[in-house]
């Protein structure tokens, strides 16, 4: 096999020439930047969820870098910030590795956290360990913040006060009903909202006819949704990863599965539009961190709605931000008002700023508690989720909290499929 | 089983003391302070116990164990299931712990590898497949556990000297350990039997060979490998959950042990390195296709180097048997 | 609760068939050359994507029918099939397990990343023949109902190939017994390929299906590879009445363990399905005793 054996020689210079030659690309001696580390899954499990995050991280870095940078007063200049980036492929072990490497041998003053609660949960302790202060941009699970790690802030609303609001809707548009079905993924997210918001459904007076699970990535949820058919409840709420969400969706028409309201988690991505089409999802209602109908007054920092969409395009042409992509935004713009404040790059002092500090950005007003850095509620000033309903054309209304949204332009009841 | 004499003798020849040089090397590297090179000695030798570990069956017995993982995942919650046991400093101390998960998943495979092992082939590879799957939804399911969120351990022990360095040294010791067990049983009695196996099992059978008896040892063996590095793991980790029996690992612990050469005593600890050291290069080069970089490599040894490095090394030079085996 | 028995039943059949479909072409390729395919899944995915490209397209060429599409999915199967037989599988037939494994994983990799990078990750779905038959209380989604009766086609024209044409008997024959084939004069070669080759255009076909009737993304490869092995097994290794006997099988212990018990429940169910056919009758439902 001499072909065979001069074929690996040549494939392994290949590799090795490639690897000497991106060092060099990589090895930046920029004039003094802020850097921050973090991974995002280009591959593995969470790619189609996490890239979008990233995609918004980037975008603050080039709006920040646009203004010249961050104001860092003990150095008294503007310094301009560097993300430093690796595929975690959704692993754990690779998270765990890059994340020390990015603290040591790459050296950076800041992370961000990986995608979703469960990769957060795996680096969350590393802020702490190499003294580094760390946002994260989607980690929704309380718990993460009760390990009593202090080098942590969360940048999204937590998991109970994200899967509550079509609830709270639910009991003041429809008191007369209170049947709801309640299904998850069993997977991280839509569990950890589901049996958070399982108690907040009992505490509003509502009679949970069905608490039931299905494998998470499953391709056919027919069993599961034929049960919920047979129990007739009022209301569905259908809580899954986006394409668990899909496929209960199509399957749910497919099967006439029919109730006054279904909710799913994360409504308004174009994933949906783009798989199921208008007609389908006309009237499917939802929460969502954020929307782009949803549009917050009395922005304090960063691009609004408008702004954001025109900086994503010029980075990524052709690509469409997705509702998660400004949650990397606001990761950024709530780690430089920080730094603002703080006048300085420490972790400590940084991490101190976000017991006093509030501000209002395209994701709306942000304010959190002091000793373990959750986001606190709406109505004490933390970051709301809103609900969203698809209209026949695809497009998006924002019906709720009333502070945010407009009730009038709820559809109800919508009584699918 | 080996005299003691001949375990003496054994340590003279140049692929045990190859094997030492590396694992001298690997000892010195908790010295340096360096968390990156720690964490990443210790993911590699996780990686190359538990070729090691597969290695002993695949290569000795024949036996496509494809599910291999379940054992690391079972010594892994053993960890976990310990640390929430309580019980002060003893119960986090990967000494006491880690050899219990050994013990654990050697039973495991015990009882599994009687009914399992009168399959062939394919059949055999399904069966362990299917086992490492309904193992994983059992732990998805066991709430005192962690369920599928996982079980974070002890959240007070961030620091290295606590928790890494011992787990380092766990690994570090299997890891030798491993090669040990691997390279006695190739050079002896029961080395002789598992060939026989190998090559003909009902002839080995007619021969007086206890075949079940053999396959089922080296299985229970190899899995105890796994067991104590999945423990050692989940310490080091901090942290549990139904990923550690992903099925995933188990198939690149194929390709490590494919890479190195199946069967061989020094192809795991070859394929290990050569393997995390160009998968790691490729992570941090080509953040966007090392996956697809990988699979050509793959392909390529596979067509090129089927007995895996040492495997091609020993067929080209017939020099070199002694020194490599 | 009739009601529920029926649709328990309606759905088990029907996503069944699809599943024996998928696992038919593996069975053949397993069966004739003792090959376990670790890139099927991939197979399956590339059927589905060519559809979803096909019926996408804006266009002279495009919004094509994916009935209509199977008139280039099934010569883009056995295209691919032989190409792939005769570059990569043909060094590693007869080779031990462990290399034909790490092939068929080495560019199942390869085919997922490619499609990864290609498509992306998002999860498509054909919007096509949307709807559902309903029938006394039971609903019949019309794209299974349509995937069903492409199914038992499908099906018969293998049948029809295997027991009527010289391709097919000599497939037959080589599966049996390849030496004695050969002696016979029969062209082992051109027979594997042609098996290979037809059983890659039958993953595809059910990725058509897939495409209409389900929905796909690069991550579910791998649970399309696992759910047809389990069919094979279940079915017996060549047996591609065993196959589909094993698709229904498997489609129905899904339905009903979700219905009646907990769709949480059903991967667990679908392993122990497996483990009790390998502990008890590893050769499936129709093959032969193998030592």
């Amino acid at each position: 096999m001499k072909a065979g054996r001069s074929s690996v020689i040549a494939c392994a210079m290949l590799v090795i020439a490639l690897a000497i030659a991106e060092h060099g690309a990589v090895a930046q001696g920029q004039a003094e930047m802020i850097k921050i580390g973090m991974t995002n899954s280009f591959s593995g499990g969470l790619a189609q969820a996490a890239s979008p995050v990233w995609r918004g991280v980037m975008v603050w870095q080039d709006w920040v870098n646009a203004q010249g940078g961050i104001m860092v007063k003990d150095r008294n200049k503007k310094m301009q910030v560097q993300v430093v980036y690796y595929d975690d492929e959704t692993s754990r072990e690779n998270l765990i590795r890059l994340y020390e490497k990015l603290a040591t041998s790459d050296n950076v003053d800041f992370f961000f956290a990986p995608y979703g609660s469960g990769q957060t949960f795996v680096v969350a302790g590393l802020g702490d360990k190499y003294k580094k202060f760390m946002v994260s941009t989607s980690g929704a699970a309380p718990n993460i913040y009760q390990q009593g790690y202090k080098y942590i802030v969360q940048g999204i609303m937590q998991a109970d006060e994200f899967g509550r609001p079509y609830l709270d809707m639910l009991a003041k548009v429809d008191p007369n009903h209170k049947k709801i079905a309640m299904i998850y993924e069993d997977h991280l997210f839509p569990k950890s909202v589901a049996t958070l918001v399982k108690d907040v459904a009992d505490k509003l007076g509502f009679q949970v006819v069905l608490f039931d699970r299905f494998p998470a990535g499953a391709q056919d949820v027919s069993a599961v949704l034929t049960r919920v058919k047979q129990l007739k409840p009022d209301h569905i709420y259908f809580m899954a990863n986006i394409e668990g969400s899909i496929v209960g969706l199509r399957q749910m028409s497919e099967l006439k599965v029919r109730a006054r309201s279904i909710g799913i988690l994360d409504n308004g991505m174009y994933y949906y539009k783009q798989a199921l089409g208008g007609k389908l999802l006309d009237g499917i209602m939802g929460p969502v961190e954020w929307d782009m109908s949803q549009r917050y007054k009395g922005i304090t920092l960063g691009p609004n709605n408008d702004e954001f969409l025109a900086l994503h395009k010029k980075r990524f042409p052709g690509v469409e931000p997705d509702n998660h992509t400004p949650l990397g935004t606001n990761a950024g713009l709530i780690l430089q008002r920080a730094i603002e404040l703080a006048g300085t790059l420490d972790s400590v002092k940084v991490r101190a700023q976000f017991c006093s500090m509030k501000l209002t950005t395209l994701m709306g007003p942000q304010a959190w508690d002091c000793d373990t850095g959750l986001m606190k509620y709406p109505s004490e000033g933390g970051m709301p989720a809103i609900v969203t309903q698809w209209r026949e054309d695809a497009s998006t209304v924002t019906v709720w909290p009333p502070e945010f949204g407009d009730i009038k332009l709820l559809k109800f009841p919508v009584n699918k499929f | 089983m080996m005299g003691i004499r001949r375990v003496a003798a054994l340590w003279r020849r140049p692929t045990p003391l190859l094997a030492l040089a590396v694992c001298g090397l690997l000892a010195l590297v908790p010295l340096s302070d360096n968390a990156e090179w720690i964490t990443f000695c210790i993911t590699m030798m996780n990686l190359i116990v538990l070729t090691y570990s597969l290695n002993m069956v695949v290569g000795l017995t024949g036996y496509l164990s494809f599910g291999h993982v379940v054992f690391w995942g079972l010594g892994a919650y053993t960890a976990g299931a310990v640390v929430m046991a309580g019980g002060g400093p003893i119960s986090y101390n990967p000494y006491w712990v880690a050899p219990l998960g050994g013990i654990v998943s050697l039973v495991f495979a015990g009882i599994i590898g009687y009914p399992t092992m009168r399959l062939r082939g394919a059949y055999f590879a399904i069966a362990t497949v299917s086992i490492n799957i309904a193992v994983q939804t059992l732990f998805f399911n066991l709430e005192p556990l962690g369920g599928a969120e996982g079980l974070p351990l002890n959240r007070a022990l961030l620091n290295l000297a606590d928790r890494v360095t011992p787990a380092y040294y766990v690994l570090l010791g299997l890891l030798f350990l491993a090669f040990w067990t691997h390279y006695g049983i190739l050079k002896s009695k029961i080395g002789y039997g598992l060939r026989a196996i190998l090559n003909d099992e009902d002839v080995a059978d007619t021969m007086g060979v206890n075949a079940t008896g053999y396959k089922v040892a080296t299985f229970a063996v190899a899995a105890f490998f796994a067991g104590v590095a999945g423990s050692a793991w989940g310490i080091f980790q901090n942290f549990v959950d139904p990923e550690n029996f992903r099925l995933g690992i188990s198939v690149d612990l194929f390709v490590i042990m494919m890479l190195g050469g199946a069967g061989t005593a020094l192809g795991p600890l070859v394929g290990g390195v050569i393997y995390y050291v160009i998968r790691d290069l490729l992570i941090l080069r080509f953040p966007y296709l090392h996956l697809m970089i990988f699979g050509v490599v793959i392909l390529v040894i596979v067509l090129a180097f089927p007995g895996g490095l040492i495997g091609t090394l020993r067929q080209r030079h017939r020099g070199l048997r002694a020194v490599l085996e | 609760m009739d009601l529920l028995l029926v649709q328990a039943v309606a759905n088990g059949l029907l996503i069944g068939a699809v599943y024996g479909l998928a696992a038919l072409g593996l069975t053949l390729i397993w069966g004739i050359m003792d090959v376990v395919n670790l890139a099927h899944g991939e197979f399956v995915l590339f059927g589905a994507y060519l559809t979803f490209v096909l019926f996408s397209q804006r266009g002279a060429f495009g919004g094509i029918n994916p009935l209509l599409s199977l008139l280039l999915v099934v010569p883009a199967g056995l295209v691919l099939g032989i190409i792939l037989y005769r570059l990569l599988l043909q060094r590693v037939v007869g080779r031990p397990a462990l290399t034909t494994l790490l092939l068929t994983f080495g560019l199942s990799i390869l085919f997922n990343n490619s499609l990864l990078n290609w498509f992306g990750p998002d999860v498509r779905i054909v919007r096509w023949a949307q709807g559902s038959l309903v029938m006394g209380g039971v609903a019949l989604p019309w794209t299974r109902l349509i995937a069903f009766g492409l199914v038992v086609l499908s099906s018969l024209c293998l049948f029809a190939f295997l027991q009527r044409t010289y391709g097919g008997k000599a497939i037959r024959a080589v599966m049996q017994d390849s030496e004695a084939a050969a002696a016979l004069g029969i062209d082992t070669q051109r027979v594997l390929t042609t098996a290979f080759a037809v059983g890659t255009m039958l993953a595809m076909v059910a990725g058509m299906l897939v495409s209409v009737a389900l929905s796909f993304s690069p991550a579910n490869g791998v649970q399309f590879s696992v759910t047809s092995f389990v069919i094979c097994v279940v079915g017996g290794l060549g047996r591609p009445l065993g196959a589909m006997l094993g698709g229904l099988i498997v489609g129905l212990v899904e339905s009903f363990t979700g219905i009646f018990i907990s769709q949480a429940y059903t991967p667990a169910m679908v392993s122990l399905l497996l483990i009790a056919f390998l502990l008890v009758r590893p050769a499936g439902l129709f093959g032969k005793v193998v030592r």
